[in-house]
């Protein structure tokens, strides 16, 4: 650790140690290179907080196009000089190559950093409200986690209304397990078909099928 | 100097300093002069020249003068001295406005 200081770093920072589930030292190395090449003037702190924070929760309050506008001049600034217009970079670089490549990939999750710096900026202030609030925020950007969340919620809010639908005697009970039951099917279906492809014998004869009716 | 000034500057050492550590350690090769000193095209981008020649002269980043012939490009890297104190500054949180201070202007600290 010691001889990677910038992992060091971006774990202390606050937003980013919030997101748990992003932990392993290539997405924090990556991290870091893309908050230095989109952020390298505001490494210093303005107040309480680092100015590179306070700089991010400006550009999501300006929509995240900002963001991608940033992205987008830096990614020039790699390959170009902004004064002379002139390509200075080497034909064939592939280290030039492999680190914007890890830029592209860092960018998601800096605009999830980003989004997560402005809640934090806007409600840090407040013990309850950074306790609540903020940490919602993070769980929320935390992805997958956040999604298998969303599906329990999505479940709890069905079990809810079936369970008021029958208090009162609205539906039916067999209308409603039909109308379930229908819809899960459907999905399930729908499901399968998108993923099937990952299998190799079902892509070939997918493409197989597609090489005919293409004639 | 006034408060904006001062941060305008901290901000070019930062941005230098940074930068050059970024192209040092995952592209191996030093930073292009027009990213040390016309970042962007502002209007004053003379003081980010400076601000570039004051490093250059407290030893944290030295002029390469490698001149590729395609592209006539001088570039500045970081020195070990300016290696030090970028992973310090990491290691121990942000950039202080260590680089304002007299003391250290004058390379004693």
């Amino acid at each position: 650790m010691e001889d990677r200081p910038e992992l060091t770093f971006v774990r202390k920072l606050r937003p980013f140690s919030l997101l748990s589930v992003v932990n392993r030292p290539c997405e924090v190395e990556s991290f870091f290179k893309i908050l230095v090449t989109l952020y390298p003037d505001w490494f210093f702190k303005r107040g309480a907080v680092p100015a590179f924070i306070e700089e991010m929760a400006n550009d999501v309050a300006k929509g995240f196009v900002e963001i991608d506008r940033r992205m987008a001049r830096r990614l020039g600034m790699l390959y170009y000089d902004v004064v002379t217009k002139e390509e200075w970079w080497k034909k064939g670089d592939e280290r030039l190559a492999k680190l914007v490549t890890e830029l592209i990939c860092a960018f998601n999750l800096l605009k999830r950093v980003a989004y997560l710096s402005y809640i934090w900026w806007l409600y840090g202030f407040n013990r309850l409200a950074y306790h609540t609030v903020v940490r919602h925020a993070a769980f929320r950007e935390s992805g997958w986690f956040y999604r298998i969340y969303t599906h329990v919620m999505a479940a709890m809010v069905g079990h809810a209304f079936f369970t008021i639908a029958q208090a009162f005697n609205l539906i039916p009970f067999e209308t409603l397990a039909t109308i379930t039951l229908s819809w899960v099917a459907v999905f399930i279906a729908l499901t399968a078909a998108e993923d099937l492809p990952k299998y190799p014998r079902i892509r070939k004869a997918l493409m197989r099928k597609l090489k005919r009716t293409s004639r | 100097m006034s408060k904006l000034d001062k941060e305008k500057r901290t901000r070019v050492d930062c941005r230098i300093l940074l930068l050059a550590y970024l192209f040092k350690e995952y592209l191996g090769r030093d930073l292009p002069n027009h990213v040390a000193a016309n970042y962007e095209t502002t209007p004053d981008y003379k003081t980010y020249e400076d601000e570039r020649d004051q490093l250059i002269w407290m030893q944290l980043i030295k002029p390469d003068g490698e001149k590729r012939k395609d592209t006539k490009v001088v570039t500045v890297g970081l020195t070990d001295k300016g290696l030090e104190h970028v992973k310090n500054m990491l290691a121990g949180g942000l950039m202080k406005t260590t680089l304002e201070s007299k003391a250290w202007r004058t390379g004693l600290s």
